[in-house]
């Protein structure tokens, strides 16, 4: 049994991969500390792990937008000291304070890593001097093979999404999210979450087709 | 929840806060999902703003300088510009012609740029003007090499069949340096709205999946590896290309240098790239 499925079995949550960085033995002792953290998110167990994965997605995305390199080990991290602290008796006050007082020692952490310089410089390792993302026309190639891949209604919310330009935009997104019943901000969360799993899915496409 | 000028989050991005107001807007983009949502939205004019050529030039510089140094930023920004130029195309078949004039042309074209050998080769003209090849250019569907395109699906979307985006490159052509300082060398312009550089390498070389180009900043204490392709099909007096992305060749002097394998240098080269 891995360490995320015996945190899934403890915690009672659908996801599990929150935790795929946590190694047994520190899991073994900050699972009490996760159960102290999810007590404190809310009382009631389902509403305590919505507020888990919504507290890791505010996380992922401060990370992101930090320039972290991976926004989601970070905040895997940050949640894992958080529930240390926490299962050691720790007294916090305001959770997003003292989360994010954690957050921002991990995004200096990392910053200070070797492979998170967004920059390749001559002393760099080798493995840091990997090829670029972006290269030419696969990467057109690739979006059209993930995007083929999509239901049918994801690839038409997403075209519809970016098509237009300038002032169009506005109007027509509007409507598209009142086409689908929902608010913009909805709309624009939807959109945001798909171009990213796209993002990742023609990043691995490219690099896939590098290596064959 | 106060009202906030969107100014001070699309600074974040740009990373032109002090230290103290970064971590004020981190501590409450952790606490608060609805200003996690001002953030996104902020981001997305960003993208749209850089994609559009519409920011300012410190803004350019800055996101070009601080939110594309990452790789998961630039593959976010190419998936916009991507999908942008797909949805369009998409969308232009459904629209009247007076209005399908307006969106990005699927077709690659290029106009020379500099008597140096520099073109600029165009996913999208000027609105509503077919740009007509000028010189040696490729597009998307003609690249050495690339996978034939998909054949239409009749079960797909209605955009399944549009051609893919290409991205507009600026390509430039360079001769080996024999003795560095002599004659005068390739320079090219990078028009705003361009995507990639593409170095189209003279001179005799061996098989490109056997080489690695270093590209080393004169001004800079800074070297990237990129690899080797063969050069399109019609160009003259080159075997072999590498093609960068924009921000990775900001003005400045450079010297690309081909290595085969680990520690054999085949060919260097020099060229400058210009202020646009």
């Amino acid at each position: 049994m891995t360490a995320s499925d015996r945190y899934n079995q403890k915690a009672g949550l659908a996801r599990a991969d929150a935790f795929m960085a946590i190694d047994d033995d520190t899991l073994n002792d900050s699972t009490s500390g996760f159960d102290r953290l999810l007590r404190e998110l809310d009382a009631d167990r389902d509403e305590a792990g919505k507020k888990f994965e919504a507290l890791r997605r505010r996380l992922e995305r401060f990370f992101d937008w930090r320039g972290a390199m991976a926004p989601d080990e970070c905040a895997d991290r940050t949640l894992d000291r958080l529930a240390a602290k926490i299962g050691a008796g720790v007294q916090v006050e305001s959770m997003e304070a003292y989360t994010f007082a954690i957050a921002r020692l991990v995004f200096l952490e990392q910053s200070r890593r070797p492979d998170a310089r967004a920059i390749s410089l001559v002393d760099a390792p080798e493995e840091a001097l990997s090829a670029p993302p972006v290269i030419s026309t696969e990467w057109s190639d690739c979006l059209e093979r993930c995007l083929q891949e999509l239901p049918a209604e994801q690839q038409r919310l997403i075209l519809r999404y970016y098509a237009h330009a300038k002032r169009d935009k506005i109007v027509d997104r509007a409507a598209l999210a009142a086409e689908l019943g929902i608010t913009v901000t909805a709309l624009r969360n939807r959109a945001q979450r798909l171009r990213d799993r796209l993002a990742t899915a023609v990043s691995d496409c490219v690099r896939q087709r590098e290596t064959t | 929840m106060a009202d906030r000028s969107p100014d001070p989050l699309r600074r974040f991005l740009l990373g032109a806060l002090s230290a103290d107001e970064m971590d004020a807007i981190g501590a409450r983009l952790v606490a608060d999902d609805a200003f996690a949502d001002q953030m996104a939205d902020a981001e997305d004019q960003l993208i749209a703003g850089y994609l559009e050529d519409t920011l300012r030039d410190d803004e350019r510089a800055a996101f070009e300088r601080v939110y594309l140094a990452t790789p998961r930023h630039r593959a976010r920004v190419e998936t916009v510009r991507a999908l942008t130029a797909r949805g369009n195309a998409a969308t232009s078949a459904a629209r009247p012609p007076g209005r399908a004039a307006r969106v990005w042309l699927p077709a690659a074209a290029a106009v020379l740029l500099c008597t140096t050998g520099a073109w600029w080769l165009m996913s999208r003209g000027a609105p509503g003007v077919p740009v007509e090849p000028a010189g040696p250019a490729e597009s998307a569907a003609t690249r050495p090499g690339a996978p034939p395109a998909p054949a239409p699906d009749a079960t797909a979307s209605p955009a399944a069949s549009e051609p893919p985006a290409a991205m507009p490159v600026v390509a430039l052509t360079l001769t080996p340096l024999v003795t560095r300082g002599a004659g005068g060398q390739p320079a090219a312009q990078v028009p705003r709205g361009t995507a990639q550089v593409r170095l189209l390498l003279a001179g005799e070389l061996p098989p490109a999946d056997a080489l690695t180009a270093e590209i080393a900043a004169v001004d800079r204490d800074e070297v990237r590896r990129w690899p080797v392709d063969d050069a399109p099909a019609g160009t003259p007096g080159a075997a072999r290309a590498v093609t960068v992305p924009v921000y990775a060749v900001p003005a400045g002097d450079y010297i690309l240098t081909v290595w085969q394998g680990d520690a054999d240098m085949v060919q260097r080269y020099a060229f400058r790239i210009l202020a646009p």
